[in-house]
């Protein structure tokens, strides 16, 4: 069991090297720090925007040290996956997308939180399917205060989320063949 | 392959966040648009008290309508506090309501945000009170959660917005625009 987590770890890191120490590490390098400062920017006014009521830097006033380190890895793992993503092999289209899926999905539902509490989206939403106004009354505040109240939740789940889409890119870039993925998937 | 990545990130991450920012610019389809005249309603105060239309008359205020499960309206809040004896130095008046039944979800009583702002919230010119689904019906037709009406000194609607915290400057330019309370 210790000698196939330790064989995954090998694995994990040799992705790395192989991507930012060998041919087209500059590109490499250039594509994880800059799309993920990019998107770390971006999810710094996003992730407390539910707080202030709008995505604008004025959100920053709302920003926790948690918020903060969860931009960062949402961001920069994010990045981190297209980066490993992009050194994938031709022949290998399918693990890369389904990974970078994963890592996508998770940077949509750290959004949810932010987009549809507290706005009139859901209650335009409600209306708009025909919903009579003390149905709305009494369900709209169901829907959005899910929202609001499980946004740490949503947040976290999205960073596990991007976190094992780093995982599957860089274990995917060092699978040998697809009929080597088959038989070992991480552990 | 890599620019369809790219151009579905940014699509989909636009759809999911231009909500928030139009809905703290342009907040509500306007239930009562400005200009009409803000309705005369007496407001159940959570400390047993009624405020009554003849309490209002005579002073601009900031009518909030809010659920206490959003978060916004916690982050609106502490704004609030922060310039709450601006407001009371122009006579300003911050009525701050919760929505009737929490729009169907019980959050945390309305006390539980005069504690987190502390001394700030026993300021004289910040009512907190509660609406009825009568008045509910009245003032926020499309249940939105977080909305609030500026009502200058003679009764009249200047203004709908929502997140107070967003969208402060607008609060205080209609304080700015009061007079110094004597």
């Amino acid at each position: 069991m210790r000698s196939v987590g330790t064989g995954n770890t090998r694995r994990f890191a040799s992705a790395f090297t192989l991507v930012f120490t060998g041919p087209g590490a500059a590109r490499s390098y250039a594509t994880a720090l800059g799309l993920g400062t990019l998107l770390t920017g971006f999810y710094l006014i996003a992730l407390p925007a539910g707080s202030f009521g709008a995505l604008r830097p004025g959100a920053l006033h709302f920003l926790t040290p948690p918020l903060a380190v969860s931009a960062a890895l949402l961001g920069y793992g994010f990045a981190l996956t297209l980066t490993l993503n992009i050194n994938a092999r031709p022949g290998n289209a399918g693990a890369p997308r389904r990974s970078g899926l994963l890592g996508l999905g998770g940077l949509f539902a750290s959004l949810l939180p932010s987009s549809l509490c507290c706005t009139p989206v859901i209650p335009l939403v409600l209306a708009a399917i025909g919903v009579s106004a003390p149905a709305i009354f009494r369900t709209s505040g169901k829907f959005q205060a899910f929202f609001a109240i499980h946004a740490d939740a949503f947040i976290a789940g999205s960073v596990i989320l991007v976190l094992l889409s780093v995982w599957f890119a860089a274990y995917n870039l060092t699978t040998p063949c697809a009929v080597g993925a088959a038989k070992d998937s991480p552990t | 392959m890599r620019q369809s990545w790219f151009l579905g990130f940014v699509t989909l991450a636009l759809a999911f966040a231009l909500p928030s920012s139009w809905a703290a610019g342009s907040a509500a389809t306007e239930a009562l648009a400005p200009g009409s005249s803000a309705p005369s309603l007496a407001y159940r105060l959570i400390d047993g008290k009624t405020l009554t239309p003849s309490e209002l008359r005579g002073h601009p205020y900031v009518l909030w309508l809010m659920a206490t499960w959003c978060s916004s309206c916690q982050g609106g809040t502490a704004v609030v506090a922060q310039h709450i004896g601006e407001l009371r130095a122009r006579g300003v008046y911050v009525v701050q309501v919760e929505v009737a039944h929490d729009l169907g979800y019980p959050g945390p009583p309305l006390a539980s945000f005069q504690k987190a702002v502390g001394m700030a919230a026993a300021a004289p010119n910040w009512y907190w009170g509660q609406l009825t689904e009568a008045q509910m019906r009245q003032l926020d037709p499309h249940a939105y959660p977080d909305i609030y009406y500026l009502v200058d000194a003679q009764g009249q609607i200047v203004a709908v917005d929502g997140a107070p915290a967003a969208t402060w400057s607008r609060i205080a330019r209609f304080a700015g625009a009061a007079p110094t309370a004597r």
